[in-house]
């Protein structure tokens, strides 16, 4: 039988951990990684027996590279014939507060940089050999609305990050699309995850206000919204749409 | 996943029109079938669902005639009462040059493709703000924004329908009523059977993938795009080209 496998970076929170709960329930077994171990323990409390066993959890930091390294090559090899490995390279993040570019050192530029790709090309380098030796493949690259259009609260070094993944994902698509892997990126617009749900509830609603005016739905997303649009992209049902954007944020960017 | 909806494709007694149709009745949405030719393999396709158990219902349609869109929904209406999804497919496209193209050719194409899109939803839209999340899906080409082998007539007619999806995406927001856009590549159907072999060696060649996408490729793009679990993404036109083309 053909074993349906999902990595998942970023997996406890938010969007992630959307992602993970959405391809359990299309019967993938998950791999989700994060730094946040308390937090993977809690989402794997929460799932159902039969989806606890196809759940395997590492508490990694992502940025290191020979860990993850060691980590998942134990994972794989667990894995025998055929399988069908997606990869969602979801983990990113941008400082609470953001500097503007004048006052943004290169090294708080190179970090932010680093933190949103470092972690996928790691994951990417180490899932690229398993899909081309199973000729099938397909990565889903979390970007942001922070790479297509500029936006206040935001700085140039998120933006920048964020950007650097759709670049680098089209470039992929066309490298590795005769080995038959497909690679999409997603950019969510503003998602009410648990953390900027925070930062939303503690500011001024005033500010709120005028930034729900710029999404035509006026709201926000959900991470299962987000997730539903990685599963599709990232699910054995693509074969065909590779190198594309596709933007969840409500209307607020449309290209 | 589409139990209990109802879903409208226009164009769809054949090629990816008929492909989109059948998805929807695999995923156990009432369909409604249109034709504007074909009124046999309508007919057909209606038998075949209803074999399977899907409430199906087929009527004919010119998608450039008010009249025929007004009957076709107030019969949509009478039926089920209700409309949640619209995709907007009926479509032609004839290769021709651009000194060849005639105003007839022209004003054809551009009244099919793009007026027939917009009488579509304006009609649509009393029904539709009766379903909790509508969709709305409009079926460009990536000709619209690449350029393509049909010709100028046909590629403006596409992005017209890229012009209004985003338009009527912003108004419609308020009705949570979302607006998509889908934009194939060449697909393998009858539309690509008109393509000489060199210009479809060409395209193959030049498509990362190595091959023309399928009509049941695109059929489930629709479909997940009518899922009601992702009503946030809205305005947007996807790309389902192989790679060939990445904006």
């Amino acid at each position: 039988m053909v074993k349906k496998v999902c990595i998942i970076s970023g997996a406890a929170s938010g969007i992630g951990k959307a992602t993970l709960q959405l391809f359990l329930l299309r019967d993938y077994i998950c791999i989700g990684l994060d730094k946040d171990e308390a937090g993977l323990q809690k989402l794997v409390q929460s799932l159902r027996k039969e989806e606890r066993e196809r759940t395997f959890i590492h508490a990694v930091d992502l940025l290191q590279e020979e860990i993850i390294r060691e980590k998942l090559e134990g994972s794989l090899n667990k894995f025998e014939g055929e399988i069908r490995l997606t990869l969602v390279n979801n983990i990113g993040g941008s400082n609470t507060v953001s500097k503007k570019f004048e006052e943004l050192s290169w090294e708080e530029f190179h970090q932010i940089n680093a933190f949103n790709l470092k972690p996928l090309h790691t994951l990417t380098r180490l899932c690229l050999p398993v899909m081309k030796f199973q000729g099938y493949g397909n990565i889903v690259n979390v970007s942001s609305i922070s790479a297509r259009k500029a936006l206040k609260n935001v700085g140039a070094d998120y933006a920048a990050a964020k950007a650097a993944i759709i670049g680098l994902s089209r470039h992929l698509a066309q490298e590795v699309a005769e080995a038959g892997i497909v690679v999409n990126t997603v950019c969510p617009g503003i998602i009410g995850t648990e953390r900027i749900l925070k930062r939303w509830d503690n500011r001024d609603q005033e500010i709120n206000h005028k930034v729900l005016e710029t999404i035509p739905l006026n709201r926000l997303g959900t991470p299962s919204e987000v997730a539903e649009a990685i599963v599709f992209l990232g699910s054995a049902n693509n074969r065909y749409i590779t190198g594309a954007v596709l933007d969840v944020n409500g209307g607020m960017f449309c290209p | 996943m589409l139990k209990d909806k109802v879903a409208l494709v226009t164009g769809s007694s054949r090629g990816i029109g008929k492909a989109i149709a059948m998805r929807f009745a695999d995923y156990q949405a009432s369909v409604v079938i249109t034709y504007h030719s074909g009124k046999e393999q309508a007919a057909m396709l209606q038998e075949e669902m209803e074999t399977k158990g899907i409430n199906a219902l087929v009527a004919p349609l010119d998608v450039t005639n008010e009249e025929s869109f007004k009957r076709l929904y107030d019969l949509i209406g009478e039926h089920f009462g209700r409309l949640d999804i619209l995709v907007n497919n009926a479509g032609i496209g004839l290769p021709i040059p651009l000194e060849k193209i005639s105003l007839e050719d022209w004003n054809h194409t551009l009244n099919v493709n793009l007026t027939g899109t917009f009488l579509g939803i304006k009609h649509a839209i009393p029904l539709m703000k009766r379903s909790d999340s509508g969709r709305i899906i409009n079926i460009s080409s990536v000709a619209a924004l690449t350029g393509g082998s049909f010709g100028p007539h046909y590629g403006a007619s596409k992005a017209g329908v890229i012009g209004l999806t985003k338009s009527a995406a912003r108004e419609l927001a308020t009705y949570n009523i979302s607006v998509n856009a889908i934009a194939p590549g060449p697909i393998s159907s009858e539309m690509t059977d008109s393509l000489s072999e060199q210009t479809l060696a060409a395209i193959i060649g030049a498509t990362p993938l190595k091959r023309l996408g399928q009509t049941g490729e695109v059929a489930e793009l629709v479909c997940q795009l009518a899922n009601p679990f992702i009503d946030y993404l809205t305005g947007q036109t996807i790309v389902i080209d192989g790679g060939r083309y990445m904006p």
